[in-house]
């Protein structure tokens, strides 16, 4: 396993090959959509079940001992003869968790190439969070696990992107593990976005159990290469898994590559009941599409991401 | 069934090739993919290490199968014999100067006997074999051979003549020796350059030699009297489709004169000119090309041309004195005018007669030994024409085609007493009047005879304009100027020859180069000249007697001697010879490109053959696998 240390000086720019300048600039003016109230630390801009001293007003209580007398209603006082107090709901941060699949699968795509994507939405939805005062904490599994511990303040986004660009892919992947390590390292984590390519059904199973065992919101941020989707191929070819290692010939036909979509289809279909059925959300990424139409197109409308 | 092209059965290979790659495992292209999980389609076709796998029946390969099948049958030309197929083949064997061609590296012909041997040995048990060999005519080699060692033993010894091929006679003889067999095929086995016949669609072909075989000619050797000597113009042609150069050699008599180079593109030619040659000596040109490669038939690298034949014709003048036809006889060109009176005609007529033409005037016998022209003949009989009494005849009326009244004008001439002809069989009346003849001319007793029914000192013809011209065209009739040969004489061609009055016999002979040209002319090899016909080179033909002389038909290029022998005894003045020139030069034999002449240009082969003929099905098999083909495309577009 792999850590690294946040208290590292940081490159100057060392994401400059992930995001833009620009891009980032205009990232943290989104924020990340969280659908259920936040329960992570204090000092957040998130809703919370909690109560606290946010402005929005919550419910009355009867007064008791040790109550601060500026929250009593002074006016229910009058008309009722009781006291009571007003109380307000508490805004708290919430702690997103990025784990990122760094398996040989990923190391695929070529001009779309699928890990690179990845890491460059990772970075987006960190400058979102970091932006958004949440807390942020990273992994990325593959031939080895890498953990980020969680940051907070925009200060950190250099080291959210020096901790991406330093990835390698190769490997098996094994999200469920990561994750395990990833919320021993952060525990209070309440988000979690995956991105994977989501090749292994039960992995995939497995990993969104435990998200959910740990009351995780998870999103699934499915990378996709072009070729994956609408393969260009034609004659005899001889496939090798990346990660198996198994190999495939096969005499590519327009009736094999309908095979293929049909296979491919009810492989998402069979994704998505997962996702119903852990409380998850599936988000399909093109590896090939720009990042300016992936950030402000196609994660708003897929509500992932919300200007401010 | 039987196939026109069965080497192309070799294409059959390609159906255990096509099995082949159904069996042999391609080799595929690798690539590393994030996942195999979608690409499970053909879960046995998962790494093996055996280079090879088992075949699995599919569609495709049935279908591929089934193309492949129906291309090779197409290709090898099946022929389907409507009816009962008969196994007897009749072959046409061209034996025409181009098949001497070496193209091939050995002469076309001889490839073409081994053609027409391997004909032999597939014939199947019970089939016939006829073997007709033609040029200009066709010839029965051997007849219905059952046995493939008869046809052998009987194209021993066969060679190709010098004669252009006619392609018509020997098919008409083919299908009359087919009609009584059953249906048998007729392959012509030949390099094309026959002539082109029609109704020729039953008609199988095997060709011979290279379409690209290369030919230089000389096509034409003439000469022109120059100054006090003679030109001579060679004309040089390229038949082959690349550019050819060499020299051509000349020789005069037996002088030698300087070569000249030539240089010609693809089916260009030349004339080559000597200016000054010596008068009255025949002249020969030789063509030597200065790469081996740029000529494939020596037949026609060599032409001979001989000075115009000038022989004076002796006339006997026999009258009792005819001013009008002394003077005029003395004035034609080319002829020796000799006199004497009625009664010494007789004694003359007992001794040697050396007159070719006797002018007999006022006289109707006796019939001088050569050619006569009868001026006034008394009543009686001349050689079958009748010889009646004395009328006045009108307007003169000549008729039309006659050779005695070329450029003649009778418009203008009158006649006071003429005696009514009478022609019989072999005679033709020239000049009419009141339906009476007046004028004749034919043949009796052998002779060339001519009669004018009419004193010229009853006529103002003497006067006119027309009588020199008539008197003229009557001489030239009665004795041919020349021997009335073409201008280009070539092996196989058929030639008249015509007999002078007096000739007694008339002779051909090959003349020894060496005895003409001093050398070069005739150092290279002369083709041997065995045809068809006589099969013996250079031999003397005896045209005449009995007259008229016998056609001669030349073997081989070369220059011959005709021989009129006029009297009695071999002392020269009793001979008259004359040098003839042959050249091997045919522009359809020396044209080596190899053609179909079972169609003329342009036109399809059709058959009109009463019989059913035999039907191709290469086109049927050709049309079946584009449609298996079109199939098969739909099958693996859809998926296999």
């Amino acid at each position: 396993m792999k850590f690294q240390n946040p208290s590292q000086n940081p490159d100057p720019a060392p994401g400059r090959y992930l995001l833009e300048p620009g891009l980032a600039a205009r990232l943290e003016g989104y924020r990340l959509v969280r659908y259920r109230p936040a329960g992570g630390e204090p000092g957040g801009g998130r809703r919370s079940h909690r109560k606290g001293g946010a402005v929005e007003f919550a419910d009355y209580r009867q007064y008791t001992l040790g109550d601060e007398p500026r929250r009593v209603d002074w006016k229910a006082y009058a008309r009722l003869g009781r006291l009571y107090v007003k109380e307000f709901l508490d805004e708290r941060q919430d702690c997103v968790l990025l784990l990122v699949d760094t398996s040989a699968s990923m190391d695929y795509g070529g001009e779309a190439h699928k890990g690179r994507c990845a890491l460059r939405v990772a970075a987006g939805l960190g400058v979102c969070a970091l932006a958004g005062h949440d807390r942020l904490a990273a992994a990325a599994g593959g031939s080895q696990t890498a953990l980020l511990a969680p940051l907070g303040g925009r200060g950190s986004i250099f080291r959210l992107l020096q901790f991406l660009e330093g990835l390698t892919f190769g490997g098996v992947s094994d999200l469920a593990g990561d994750l395990r390590a990833a919320l021993a390292m952060a525990p209070r984590t309440g988000s979690l976005y995956v991105f994977s390519d989501l090749l292994d059904l039960e992995k995939v199973e497995k990993t969104l159990r435990l998200a959910a065992g740990y009351g995780l919101e998870t999103t699934l941020l499915h990378i996709m290469a072009p070729q994956e989707r609408q393969p260009v191929l034609e004659g005899e070819w001889a496939l090798v898994d990346a990660e198996s290692g198994a190999r495939v010939e096969v005499s590519v036909t327009p009736a094999l590559l309908l095979a293929y979509r049909r296979r491919l289809e009810n492989f998402l279909g069979q994704l998505d009941d997962l996702c119903r059925r852990w409380g998850a959300r599936r988000v399909m990424v093109d590896s090939g599409e720009r990042p300016a139409g992936t950030f402000f197109i196609t994660l708003p409308r897929a509500g992932v991401l919300h200007p401010r | 069934m039987s196939f026109f092209h069965p080497l192309f059965l070799w294409l059959g290979l390609t159906l255990p090739a096509i099995v082949a790659l159904y069996i042999l495992r391609p080799r595929r292209r690798e690539m590393i993919v994030p996942s195999t999980l979608f690409w499970q389609a053909a879960p046995s076709s998962i790494e093996a290490s055996r280079p090879w796998e088992r075949l699995k029946p599919r569609l495709l390969l049935w279908l591929q199968l089934l193309a492949a099948a129906f291309l090779t049958l197409g290709a090898a030309a099946p022929v389907w014999y409507w009816g009962s197929p008969s196994k007897s083949v009749i072959v046409l064997l061209d034996a025409s100067a181009s098949m001497n061609a070496t193209d091939l590296g050995q002469t076309r012909f001889s490839r073409a006997l081994r053609e027409v041997e391997a004909l032999a040995d597939s014939l199947e048990k019970g089939a016939a074999m006829t073997v007709i060999a033609f040029d200009r005519q066709p010839r029965v080699v051997v007849r219905e051979a059952a046995d493939s060692r008869q046809v052998h033993r009987a194209l021993q010894g066969l060679k190709p003549s010098c004669y252009p091929g006619e392609l018509g006679p020997a098919l008409s003889l083919a299908r009359a020796l087919g009609r009584q067999q059953d249906r048998p095929r007729i392959v012509l086995v030949s390099d094309g350059g026959l002539t082109p016949v029609d109704n020729a669609g039953d008609l199988e072909l095997v060709t011979v030699g290279k379409d690209g075989a290369a030919n230089v000619a000389l096509a034409g050797l003439q000469l022109r009297p120059a100054g006090e000597g003679q030109a001579a113009q060679v004309t040089v042609v390229n038949h082959g489709g690349r550019a050819a150069s060499g020299q051509v050699y000349l020789s005069a008599g037996r002088q030698q004169m300087q070569a000249r180079k030539w240089h010609l593109g693809p089916g260009e030619s030349t004339h080559l000119l000597w200016p000054d040659l010596p008068a009255g000596v025949p002249v020969a040109a030789r063509l030597a090309v200065d790469n081996a490669g740029m000529d494939h038939l020596a037949l026609d690298n060599q032409a001979w041309a001989v000075p115009e034949n000038k022989h004076r014709v002796r006339v006997l003048l026999v009258s009792r004195g005819n001013i009008f036809l002394e003077r005029a006889l003395g004035v034609l060109p080319g002829v020796e005018v000799y006199k004497c009176t009625p009664q010494e005609y007789p004694s003359l007529l007992g001794g040697a007669y050396n007159y070719e033409i006797t002018v007999l005037d006022g006289l109707n016998s006796p019939l001088p030994p050569g050619a006569a022209l009868f001026v006034n003949p008394p009543a009686g009989e001349v050689a079958g024409l009748k010889v009646g009494g004395k009328f006045h005849p009108p307007a003169l009326a000549g008729m039309e085609g006659s050779a005695i009244l070329r450029y003649v004008d009778l418009s203008q001439v009158h006649i006071a007493s003429a005696r009514d002809l009478e022609p019989g069989s072999g005679w033709a009346a020239d000049v009419k009047a009141a339906g009476k003849t007046v004028l004749a001319h034919g043949q009796g007793q052998g002779k060339r005879l001519v009669v004018w029914g009419f004193d010229l000192h009853d006529s103002d013809l003497p006067l006119r304009p027309a009588f020199p011209v008539l008197l003229h065209n009557t001489m030239a009739w009665l004795a041919p100027p020349d021997l009335e040969l073409p201008a280009q004489v070539y092996p196989g061609q058929e030639v008249k020859v015509a007999a002078l009055p007096l000739a007694r016999g008339i002779e051909v002979e090959p003349v020894s180069p060496e005895a003409v040209f001093f050398r070069g002319a005739s150092l290279s090899s002369v083709p041997n000249g065995n045809n068809l016909d006589d099969g013996k080179p250079g031999a003397r033909v005896v045209l005449a007697p009995p007259f008229p002389p016998a056609p001669w038909i030349p073997s081989a290029p070369g220059l011959y001697r005709i021989v009129e022998s006029c009297g009695d005894g071999d002392y020269p003045g009793n001979q008259i010879s004359r040098l003839v020139a042959v050249n091997g030069y045919h522009p359809r034999e020396s044209d080596l490109r190899v053609r179909d002449p079972r169609s003329r240009q342009g036109e399809e082969v059709t058959s009109t053959a009463p019989r059913p003929r035999p039907q191709s099905l290469a086109g049927l098999l050709s049309a079946l696998a584009l449609a298996v083909v079109l199939v098969e495309w739909g099958v693996a577009s859809r998926g296999r």
